[in-house]
């Protein structure tokens, strides 16, 4: 028994409180920020734990600060906002992380390389650009909905990713795998404020019912490598989306007749397939999904089953538009955004290793089939609208 | 030493014995030139019951045979009364202290003694420690003979056997050991009587001596033994196979073998359907594991693991530390004890004061310590959890253990964090397991492992699947017929 104790004692000596320290000793940082300032990186952070007020910390409010530093590399600028903050900086926990178009467009590589390394980072984190404005802006307006703006952000991609259609989910991990692989190439979900960056900053802005600046989430930012070359339409994000099957639930506006029905998808679904004919590339892209009408306005009968299967065509049609939209727009950019390289790597590695050099300034000489087979499932939904029954 | 065969010596050396004790009662009833003499303790005989019948007897008794007429007499004339002979000064003494009548004649060396015991108990009253909703609500008392009535009044079976020792060399404690001699292994009774034989002390007062005399080969702070004050309860351990250990004096008995998950399961729970009784056997699991473990985790994520903590938990938790001057080990054991102050207090305070005392737990160090900045208030939740968790259990001795385990836990997660913590747990689960009593393991039925024991372990199954008494604990384990017969006609 006396050696237990002695053997016990002499672990919590040794040992030491190892990696100890108290949560408040903390500035918890939940956003970050990237921009460029007289060639020198501006890292701006946004801490999350200031208490509201000095005598009444019992609720576990909270109000926002966002520090910048400067400096040539993102360490330095992290050095020099430790200046500022009187607590050391916690880095584990923030979910957004905003680089300003400036910046997207010189290239991500040099600033995500100390997040790799960075041994506690946790890797979860979305990545966007920040479309005009300075990334730094788009920390510091507040919302009314959410207790501090980066939890606004990536609770805003998380909640519309599901229901837009033009917005993905991609992380920090993601990113970097496809920034590091040949043959595929990022698109990063942009944000942009929309009013006066000094209203939407000070608390005014959350004592209003209709606040006058907030951040509004933005197409997508095509990269070719780690560089931004160009932004992307409704449109064109849309199809970006439906090659990569990243969504399952959008909606299209379909034009018929004089009126215009909206359709929703339930279920969606792509599939590339990759082949080679006479040392020619072939991409077949398979569209296929299930929609609901939601809304109909106009001369529509949707009791004959000609007018559903003329509505089909015309939904398949759209869809095959808005695919070949962004398909265009990655040929015009030479950067191949769905990774039709990567699947020929992976299916043809032979063929892809003699076209690999010249892959992205070729991708318009691929030979890409789009077929779309969306079924109109309208078991629900097939009463005539309002203005139909009126006529009558 | 051997009685004498005069009065006047006996009523001498018993005075003398005794220091002259104030509530010695001696007395000569003389007629006929025929003397009796008999001698009480007023403190716990009644007297009326046998003088008058004395007065009376005295007259008719043949001369030359004047003790075998007069036993005769008394034999024969007074029924109710428990009656026997004793012939030396210790156990004259013994029936005295237990409320017997002594009456001694010349000219013999032999006394007869005659119960006159004084009621000094109180009656069956409702249990006070153990409260339940639905079933039994009568306890054991102080009372021993009650004690046994209550069980055999709920065992009519001729196999429920008694048996009694003495312990303690100047209380002279009754204690009976009962079992179901067909349920039982004779061997696990024999241990334990050796055990009771074995025990050289001068008092017994609780059966709180009796448990901590037989339990000392394995040091625990787990209890090895359940004690209860719950006749129920007791009767359902003995058809289960277990042993009850009754000790005179106190309402509380001891049953064992008993396991850890003996303790999970309260007497309600086998008055209840088998659905709600197996949900608050989970509940009281969960307490259990709530109770040991969230001081001592909290500490690891507020100091060492923060990464696990999601982050909107994270920010609120170090907004509220914020300002807090101590260390979250320091804030935690400081409130931890706190509470155990509150509820020592708790107990030994009497009920018209109880008011004032929970003003000053709730009010002043909850809500002022709070707002003083000493504590963060997420703190207080986790005492609070902690706290009002242990105490969905009855037995007192395993909210102790509960207590101590945490504290421990507490420490090695303030030195180590989340490392520490698993330490702590595996030596828990070491100890635990290595703990035995009458040659069952502790956490039987879960190791070794035990599929039909956990039927009615963690879980109680309906009483249609349960047919069959735990075979840890018997070898005679069917406790029930085949009823489907009778459902189908």
């Amino acid at each position: 028994m006396k050696k237990v104790i002695i053997s016990l004692l002499i672990m919590f000596c040794v040992t030491g409180c190892w990696n100890y320290r108290e949560l408040n000793e903390y500035s918890i940082v939940t956003g970050i920020a990237v921009d460029k300032k007289d060639n020198e990186y501006e890292v701006s952070v946004l801490i999350s734990n200031a208490p509201k007020s000095s005598s009444d910390n019992t609720s576990g409010e909270s109000q926002i600060v966002v520090y910048s530093g400067k400096g040539n590399s993102v360490f330095e600028a992290l050095k020099d906002i430790g200046l500022i903050s009187p607590k050391e900086l916690y880095l584990n926990s923030f979910s957004i992380f905003v680089i300003s178009e400036d910046v997207a467009r010189d290239g991500i590589d040099s600033i995500i390389d100390f997040f790799l390394r960075y041994s506690s980072s946790r890797n979860k984190f979305s990545v966007i650009v920040s479309k005009g404005d300075k990334a730094k802006d788009t920390l510091k307006i507040l919302t009314h909905l959410t207790n501090f703006p980066s939890q606004g952000i990536s609770d805003n991609i998380k909640a519309t990713s599901n229901l837009q259609g033009t917005i993905t989910t991609m992380n920090f991990d993601e990113l970097t795998s496809i920034i590091l692989r040949d043959g595929i190439n990022p698109v990063i979900n942009s944000v942009y404020i929309v009013g006066d960056v000094k209203d939407g900053s000070s608390t005014k802005n959350l004592e209003t019912s209709s606040p006058k600046s907030y951040v509004k989430i933005g197409n997508f930012a095509i990269f070719k490598g780690d560089k931004l070359v160009d932004w992307a339409t409704h449109d064109e994000s849309l199809g970006i989306n439906m090659i990569n099957g990243k969504i399952s639930e959008m909606y299209l506006n379909v034009d018929y007749n004089d009126g215009y029905i909206v359709i929703d998808t339930t279920s969606f679904s792509s599939t590339v397939k990759t082949s080679v004919k006479d040392n020619k590339p072939i991409v077949d892209i398979d569209l296929n999904g299930e929609a609901r009408i939601i809304e109909v306005n106009g001369d529509i009968n949707l009791q004959d089953s000609k007018v559903i299967e003329k509505l089909q065509d015309k939904c398949n049609k759209l869809i095959k538009s808005n695919a070949k939209k962004a398909i265009n727009l990655a040929i015009k950019n030479k950067t191949d955004i769905f990774g039709f390289g990567l699947n020929f790597y992976e299916n043809h590695p032979k063929f892809f290793e003699k076209v690999k050099d010249e892959w992205e300034n070729n991708l318009g000489e691929i030979k890409i089939n789009i077929k779309s087979k969306l079924v109109l499932k309208n078991k629900v939904s097939s009463k005539n609208s309002l203005e139909v029954i009126h006529d009558k | 030493m051997k009685l004498d065969s005069d009065i006047e010596k006996i009523f001498e050396t018993i005075n003398n014995m005794n220091g002259k004790s104030s509530d010695i009662v001696t007395r000569i009833i003389e007629k006929n030139n025929n003397r009796i003499g008999y001698i009480f303790l007023e403190s716990v005989s009644s007297d009326d019951k046998i003088s008058d019948f004395l007065n009376k007897a005295i007259i008719n008794i043949d001369k030359k045979k004047f003790f075998d007429s007069f036993y005769n007499l008394v034999k024969n004339s007074i029924f109710s009364s428990n009656m026997k002979f004793c012939s030396t000064y210790d156990d004259m003494f013994f029936y005295l202290a237990s409320g017997f009548t002594v009456i001694v004649v010349d000219n013999s060396t032999k006394a007869i003694v005659i119960e006159t015991k004084a009621s000094l108990d109180r009656g069956v009253s409702e249990s006070t420690s153990e409260t339940i909703i639905r079933g039994p609500k009568d306890s054991f008392t102080e009372n021993h003979n009650i004690n046994l009535g209550l069980i055999r009044k709920r065992i009519k079976d001729s196999n429920l056997w008694f048996e009694d020792t003495t312990v303690g060399i100047r209380t002279k404690t009754k204690v009976t050991v009962a079992y179901i001699k067909d349920i039982v292994p004779k061997k696990k009774v024999q241990r334990i009587l050796d055990d009771l034989k074995k025990i050289d002390i001068d008092g017994i007062l609780d059966s709180g001596y009796i448990r901590e005399l037989i339990e000392k080969k394995q040091k625990s702070i787990f209890p090895k033994l359940i004690s209860t004050e719950r006749p129920d309860l007791t009767c359902s351990s003995l058809l289960n196979g277990k042993i009850v250990i009754l000790v005179e004096n106190t309402p509380f008995v001891l049953i064992l073998p008993a396991t850890l998950s003996d303790f999970f399961q309260s007497a309600e729970d086998n008055y209840q359907k088998s659905f709600n009784a197996s949900f608050n056997r989970i509940l009281r699991v969960i307490c259990f594991f709530i109770s040991l473990l969230t001081p001592a985790l909290y500490i690891a994520l507020m100091t060492y693991n923060h990464e696990i903590l999601p982050d909107q938990l994270l920010i609120s938790l170090a907004v509220q530390r914020d300002g807090v001057p101590f260390p979250t080990a320091i804030e935690v054991l400081l409130f931890v004890l706190t509470f155990e102050v509150l509820r020592e207090a708790d107990v030994h305070v009497p009920s018209f004061s109880g008011g004032a005392m929970s003003i000053v737990g709730a009010l002043i160090l909850g809500d002022a310590a709070v707002a003083a900045g000493i504590v963060s208030p997420i703190v207080i939740i986790v005492v609070a959890a902690t706290s009002i968790s242990e105490l969905v259990f009855y037995d007192v001795d395993i909210i102790d253990a509960i207590r101590e385990w945490r504290i421990l836990f507490i420490i090695s997660a303030s030195f180590l964090g989340i490392i520490g913590f698993m330490v702590a747990f595996i030596i828990f689960i070491a100890k635990l397991a290595s703990l035995e009593c009458l040659g069952t393991p502790y956490l039987t039925p879960f190791s070794p492992l035990n599929i039909k024991g956990i039927k009615d372990s963690i879980i109680r199954v309906s009483r249609k699947n349960m047919k069959y008494r735990p075979s840890y604990l018997t070898d005679n384990i069917k406790r029930m017929g085949d009823m489907n017969e009778e459902s189908n006609n």
